[in-house]
């Protein structure tokens, strides 16, 4: 699994501000919210909100099996944590499915590790050995509903969804079950992930720029003078020349993680290796557009001048990682979640770091539009022939409503050891809203003092930062203030862009098209190849036209009018 | 001593039928100790190896081997129209050929070496000691690698410096990368053959260089004729049972090491495998890729026997 | 035997000596790089700050692979397997190189033999058909699927009757004559004086096995039942954030030190096990038994 899959960040999104966004920047061909698409395309008049005829006048999303039927599932317990009372096979989750909904789960293997998952699940898959729910990507779900081996959805949805999940299904413009869908019919449930998580911001070492009296940067160019101050001036002044202003690695961008330098493109208006609109409503990959151009030519620049490591073609993403956690780097362009995985460690091995997280400075001061990434990078698939498909949406029907329309506490976390229930479910999906309210209301609850109104986790991420507040050694209060808490942290980025709308959406909707699978891996390798040379001086800025002629000859220009025939 | 496989003047008179029944008799055990092992290779792979027909269909995983569609050389086609296949393919002969040779001749050297020291203990804590890179995954040695190989202030360059050398930027440049890739696998991976070789020369019969002293011989001299005879036919052995990885160049490590500046140079057809495999699931390629790569080592070998018998006339197996 | 004392064979052994030395350090010297990582606190090891001397040392590493308690069953799986493993190993390879080793004269059925097995080392299947062969047979989850596939290797055959086909014809003519068969033959002559190249064979396998850890993953459903390099490298987690709801569950990601201790648990026991099986690579063993 590549590394830029690893950090698919989840669980966050404000979906309720991305239906707004989303409607307000989106085009008018998708419905506007899930209780009205249409039934399938089988030309029937079928009635299927609320009036049903006498023999489905009984369907209940919530219920129960009587006698229980078999469910079997695969699942990986990586981030899951047990207690004397719950293993993997034996757990209150899956006790409440058999409670409450007669749904009796069994596990027909289990792994450890995510990556061990992947490995297992594409011999599962290749082997047609199956369980009856299970959670793929996108590329494995194309294969298969090409084979044939899972169940259409689209009736079975229409029917057995609750009105609650069809709601939030439809936050996001149904964008998600647009990609669950292949000729019109609904082939899975996807799990709703937060795009937040592709948002890029920069974060910059504060201290260095209090040390050398900078502003924070608003346009690229100041960007570019930081680099320098952070190069050549000692902020860590310890009187060597050994400090870098931008970190990048060899891959150079990362949809979903840092330190790809994704961000300082978008602050060009260019967002390489992604599909967006253009004007004119046509979808085109970003990085053949001009505005590729003056990005390249910046990254150039530093690199010429020894800004960023003459060796990041070479780097990847750890290695790069150490030098930030090392202070010798002064910048990096990440996204929320980046003190977890990339710079944790800074604050114990240098005294006085500070970081602080900003949104993306354009080339021109006005605010930068941040790429969104797609809202469903994963989907439950039932197999096919399995006598109860309904039961996936029921599962689904049983998620929304113990977790948002009737909270049920005991299926959350242990309220007295911490452990977290919630991951046992196996079809569920990310809270959507949550983090953003908590950190509106840490933030508030942190000015006012008045703790008394904020939900549990809130108080429990307010602790965190006073704990942090008093030991600046403490690393999970330390995570906790940059992400959520206040003075440039990481949510207070994405709050912005929310609010202000800077954003731009992902237009690809489908997993891939017939010559994507055939050619995109040598695109992307020549463009990753153009990009390494242009920025490292082999070649001039005219080697960018050459590829963007050789992308369209060589099989981009078909992708992408598949793409906008089968959008 | 070792010795070719020639064939002899027999010792008994082999022909007549009495003999023959005795010789049938004589040989059952022969049938039935290998028996055993005949069914499970036919069980664990030969079966398996039904699967290569994947390699010339579209495979579903439902309908199975006997219901997907056959696409005769489609995917071989595939593969031969990627733009970069040349290079590709250059590079992994290239890259595979070099650790096989050079790869040999250091552990020869090594074990030729070893064989000389008279330190029973010294001799044993190296042999140890140079077996342990072996343990080591690529996922660690690249990282350390990027470290040691660094052109500011990596510890090979470093040294290149006090002789008076500019730093080298091995992983970074086209005309350095094969050449890290294959000194850093040699590392990694000599002391395996050299234990093979080392068990050879101790099978070597002491009084054959006691014979060759009295007659007047040096250590060089007797090296050149005992010892390398000697072990002829293991290195011959081991040289052939290696040509079955000529297309292997070792996709962990240069899928740790390599980066898009040095594509050209070190791309491997199992790296370029492995990026497809993003864009498209399907193990059609991947199979007829193996395929491929057998059949090529299988043609390799099959030569490399007749030529070996046709010189030396020694049969390997 | 005796060796003539020169200069220029002092010289000789010095520079050997000196060279050998500084190889094995050569060699020595990463894992003493990654043993210091081990020890140091991840903080240290994420800013890539520890060379050759554990940084800020702290056991937690260790603690976090032999803390869990499936590290006992997975540890206790892997001698097993590899025990098991190697023991069929060898002697199937003993059985099969043995009558292989004949010549065709003697034995014709020979080159038949021959054929069927080298075909299996040029040709393979690939990883779903083993699967779903192993799967067919009713092996998965069972400790018979990480011993069974590997237990005919051909190329220990190979090198195992190369090494056979060393040994003086007369041995077996003399042995016939004194009225012994080919079982005697083997179990009695050839293997004593076979020490070198089985002690070798039994290295390699044994080897193989316990460092073997993607047969376990594929082919068992329960890390319960997993051997100790499959636990290792599934304990390693991974940001894959795709899955996660808690930020603070991010915590637990592993980090450096914890990779590099597997490294030295995973090593040790084959470690320890080496010195013994070196010293059958020991010159001298008894060749030419055969009297005059």
């Amino acid at each position: 699994m590549s590394k830029g899959r690893r950090h698919v960040l989840t669980g966050m999104v404000a979906l309720l501000a991305v239906t707004l966004t989303l409607s307000a920047c989106s085009t008018s061909n998708t419905s506007s919210n899930g209780e009205s698409v249409s039934p399938p395309a089988t030309g029937q008049n079928n009635p299927v909100n609320g009036e049903s005829s006498a023999a489905d006048e009984t369907i209940d999303p919530l219920g129960k099996y009587d006698p229980p039927i078999d469910l079997s599932v695969v699942r990986s317990t990586e981030w899951l944590t047990f207690d004397d009372e719950n293993t993997i096979d034996d757990n209150i989750w899956y006790d409440a499915y058999l409670r409450d909904l007669g749904i009796k789960v069994s596990n027909m293997w289990t792994v450890p590790s995510g990556e061990a998952f992947q490995s297992k699940l594409n011999v599962s898959i290749s082997s047609n050995d199956i369980p009856d729910l299970l959670s793929v990507n996108a590329i494995q779900l194309k294969t298969l509903v090409e084979a044939g081996m899972i169940e259409d959805l689209t009736e079975i949805y229409e029917k057995y969804a609750s009105e609650d999940l069809k709601e939030i299904m439809g936050q996001d413009n149904n964008q998600a079950i647009h990609a669950s869908s292949f000729d019109g019919k609904m082939y899975a449930i996807p799990a709703l992930t937060p795009a937040i998580g592709t948002l890029k911001m920069l974060w910059i070492r504060q201290d260095w720029l209090d040390k050398l009296k900078l502003q924070p940067p608003q346009t690229t160019e100041e960007v570019l003078q930081i680099a320098r101050a952070f190069t050549n001036d000692d902020p860590d002044g310890n009187n060597k020349k050994d400090t870098y202003g931008l970190s990048v690695n060899k891959d150079i961008t990362s949809m979903w993680n840092a330190p790809g330098v994704d961000g300082l493109f978008q602050g060009f208006g260019a967002y390489p290796g992604s599909w967006i609109q253009d004007s004119s409503g046509k979808v085109v990959y970003g990085s053949i557009l001009p505005e590729m151009k003056p990005a390249l030519q910046m990254l150039n620049q530093m690199y010429k001048e020894g800004l960023i490591d003459k060796e990041f073609g070479v780097q990847d993403s750890t290695k790069v990682f150490e030098s930030l956690n090392a202070g010798k780097t002064g910048m990096f362009y990440g996204d929320f979640a980046s003190p977890i995985y990339a710079n944790k460690d800074t604050i114990l091995n240098v005294d006085g770091a500070v970081w602080n997280a900003y949104p993306l400075p354009s080339v021109d001061g006005t605010p930068a539009n941040a790429y969104l990434g797609s809202t469903a990078s994963s989907f439950f698939v039932v197999k096919k022939g399995y006598k109860n498909p309904e039961a996936a949406v029921k599962l689904a029907n049983y998620w929304v409503h113990t977790q948002y329309v009737d909270v049920d506490r005991s299926l959350g976390q242990n309220a007295e050891t911490g452990v977290a229930y919630y991951p046992y479910a196996i079809l569920s999906f990310s809270p959507p809203l949550i983090h953003l309210t908590q950190h509106n209301e840490v933030v508030k609850a942190l000015q006012s003092g008045d703790t008394s109104t904020i939900s549990e986790d809130s108080q429990i991420k307010i602790e965190s930062i006073k704990a942090y507040r008093e030991n600046p050694k403490d690393v999970g209060g330390w995570l906790t203030d940059r992400i959520f808490g206040e003075g440039h942290s990481a949510m207070e980025v994405v709050a912005s862009y929310l609010d202000n709308q800077l954003y731009v959406n992902n237009a690809l909707n489908v997993p891939t098209t017939p010559t994507m699978s055939e050619k995109m891996s040598t695109l992307n390798k020549m463009e990753i190849t153009m990009m390494t040379r242009i920025i490292m001086g082999d070649v001039g800025i005219e080697e960018f036209d050459k590829f963007v002629q050789d992308w369209n000859r060589q099989g981009g220009e078909q992708i992408t009018k598949e793409v906008n025939e089968m959008n | 001593m070792l010795r070719g496989d020639f064939d002899p003047p027999y010792t008994l008179q082999e022909g007549n039928d009495e003999m023959k029944s005795n010789r049938w008799k004589r040989n059952l055990p022969l049938h039935l100790m290998i028996i055993p092992g005949v069914i499970l290779i036919f069980l664990f792979a030969y079966i398996p190896m039904g699967g290569i027909a994947m390699a010339f269909q579209k495979f579903i995983p439902n309908r199975g081997l006997f219901g997907s569609e056959w696409v005769g050389f489609a995917n071989f086609v595939y593969m031969i129209n990627m733009p970069d296949i040349y290079d590709v393919v250059r590079n992994t002969v290239l890259i595979a050929m070099s650790k096989i040779v050079l790869g040999q001749f250091v552990a020869i050297m090594a074990a030729l070496l070893l064989n000389e020291m008279r330190n029973r203990k010294v001799v044993r804590t190296v042999q140890t000691l140079i077996y342990m890179p072996h343990f080591l995954s690529w996922v660690i040695l690249g990282g350390i690698l990027v470290d040691v190989l660094s052109t500011n202030g990596g510890i090979v360059n470093q040294l290149l410096g006090v002789f008076g050398i500019e730093p080298i930027f091995f992983l970074g440049s086209n005309s350095w990368f094969p050449i890290t890739l294959i000194a850093s696998d040699i590392w990694k991976e000599f002391g395996f053959s050299t234990i093979i070789y080392l068990a050879a020369l101790t099978s070597i019969n002491p009084s054959l260089y006691e014979a060759a002293y009295i007659d007047g011989a040096n250590r060089w001299k007797q090296t050149l004729h005992i010892t390398l005879p000697g072990i002829g036919p293991i290195v011959v052995l081991l040289a052939l049972l290696s040509l079955g990885n000529v297309l292997n160049a070792g996709f962990e490590q240069v899928f740790m090491l390599y980066s898009p500046q040095v594509y050209r140079s070190g791309d491997i057809i199992d790296t370029m495998v492995y990026r497809i495999g993003f864009q498209d699931f399907q193990y059609g390629v991947s199979t007829a890729v193996n395929l491929f790569k057998s059949v090529i080592s299988m043609v390799l070998i099959l030569i490399s026997y007749r030529l070996v018998y046709k010189i030396a006339n020694y049969r390997i197996f | 035997m005796v060796e003539p004392n020169s200069l220029s064979r002092k010289l000789f052994h010095a520079a050997n000596y000196s060279f050998m030395i500084a190889l094995s350090l050569l060699c020595l010297l990463p894992f003493i790089h990654i043993w210091a990582i081990s020890f140091s606190d991840s903080a240290a090891v994420n800013g890539g700050l520890v060379k050759l001397w554990p940084v800020d040392f702290n056991l937690d590493a260790y603690s976090y692979i032999l803390g869990d308690s499936k590290f006992g069953s997975a540890f206790w799986i892997s001698l097993q397997r590899t025990v098991l493993g190697t023991l069929i190993n060898v002697l199937l390879c003993v059985l099969v190189a043995y009558p292989l080793s004949k010549e065709s004269t003697h034995f014709p059925a020979r080159s038949v033999y021959v054929w069927y097995f080298m075909m299996t080392m040029l040709i393979g299947g690939g990883l779903v058909p083993n699967y779903m062969a192993i799967k067919a047979y009713g092996l998965i989850d069972s400790l018979w699927a990480l011993i069974l596939p590997g237990a005919v290797s051909v190329y220990f055959i190979v090198l195992m009757l190369n090494f056979f086909r060393g040994l003086p014809r007369e041995l077996e003519e003399s042995a016939f004559v004194d009225g012994a068969g080919h079982w005697t033959i083997l179990f009695k002559i050839y293997m004593p004086l076979s020490l070198p190249s089985i002690a070798t064979i039994s290295l390699f396998a044994m080897v193989g096995h316990w460092n073997a850890w993607f047969d376990g993953l594929l082919y068992l459903n329960r890390p319960e039942n997993y051997p100790l390099q499959t636990f290792l490298q599934t304990i390693i987690t991974q940001p894959d954030m795709s899955k996660l709801h808690d930020v603070s569950q991010m915590m637990n990601v592993t980090t450096r030190n914890v990779k590099t201790a597997q490294i030295f648990v995973g090593m040790l026991p084959i470690l320890l096990v080496y010195p013994f099986l070196q010293r059958f690579f020991i010159k001298g063993i008894v060749v030419g038994s055969v009297k005059g």
